[in-house]
């Protein structure tokens, strides 16, 4: 199954090197701004929802096509796949300009699920499952 | 016909593509994560691994296999132990 949605950030000047170029780190933390605005805004879950919804990163990865400079606001388009039979869940992203016509990057990360306690969930937590089911429906 | 030790090492295999093993040498005691593998033996598989196992065993032989499950990825027989118990 996937899931789309836009994020629209604003690179803050804290992002960007003496060169004037954001910096790599920054890119994986607007994927994690995109991961958050889709748990609270998408799936509408409260803080107390997401903090019980333990998901470490298992894999990320970025392909840094173009320059994003200070002053201008991006879209991350992102794509969630996942499959309500494997704890495992894969985000897609893509940076575009504000009109969408220009790529800057390309990005992925994948997440299992843990429990409390940090083991290893073979099932994704119910209440992921109802707000993503509610969400395809 | 295949035995259910072989046809859980043909589903490893076959799940995770793992090209360079030969079904037919896995041994059956061998442990399947590298936690256990200290010596070198064994698939070498991690506990990311053992989510796709989880819907391989599912799809293949019916059997939903729960967090509190987790001792049966020991090893191959300790899978099909496993599967037998639930079967019967």
């Amino acid at each position: 199954m996937e899931i789309c949605f836009d994020y629209l950030f604003e690179p803050r000047f804290s992002d960007f090197d003496s060169y004037a170029i954001a910096h790599h780190s920054k890119y994986f933390c607007w994927f994690e701004e995109a991961r958050f605005y889709f748990l609270r805004n998408i799936l509408k879950m409260s803080n107390e929802d997401i903090s019980d919804i333990r998901c470490p990163l298992i894999n990320l990865s970025c392909e840094f096509k173009k320059l994003i400079t200070y002053g201008e606001a991006y879209i991350i388009s992102s794509q969630i796949i996942f499959d309500m039979e494997i704890a495992k869940i894969k985000f897609v992203y893509q940076i575009y300009n504000n009109d969408k016509t220009v790529r800057f990057a390309n990005g992925v990360t994948e997440h299992v699920f843990l429990s409390s306690e940090g083991k290893l969930l073979f099932k994704m937590p119910n209440k992921l499952i109802l707000r993503l089911n509610d969400l395809v429906k | 016909m295949k035995n259910l030790e072989q046809q859980i090492c043909e589903m490893i295999v076959e799940r995770l593509n793992l090209e360079d093993v030969n079904v037919e040498e896995i041994d059956y005691e061998a442990p399947l994560f590298s936690a256990y593998d200290e010596q070198g033996i064994g698939l070498g598989l991690d506990s990311v691994d053992s989510l796709e196992l989880v819907v391989a065993i599912k799809e293949q032989f019916s059997i939903t296999i729960t967090d509190e499950d987790v001792s049966v990825f020991k090893n191959v027989t300790t899978l099909a132990n496993f599967i037998r118990d639930k079967q019967s």
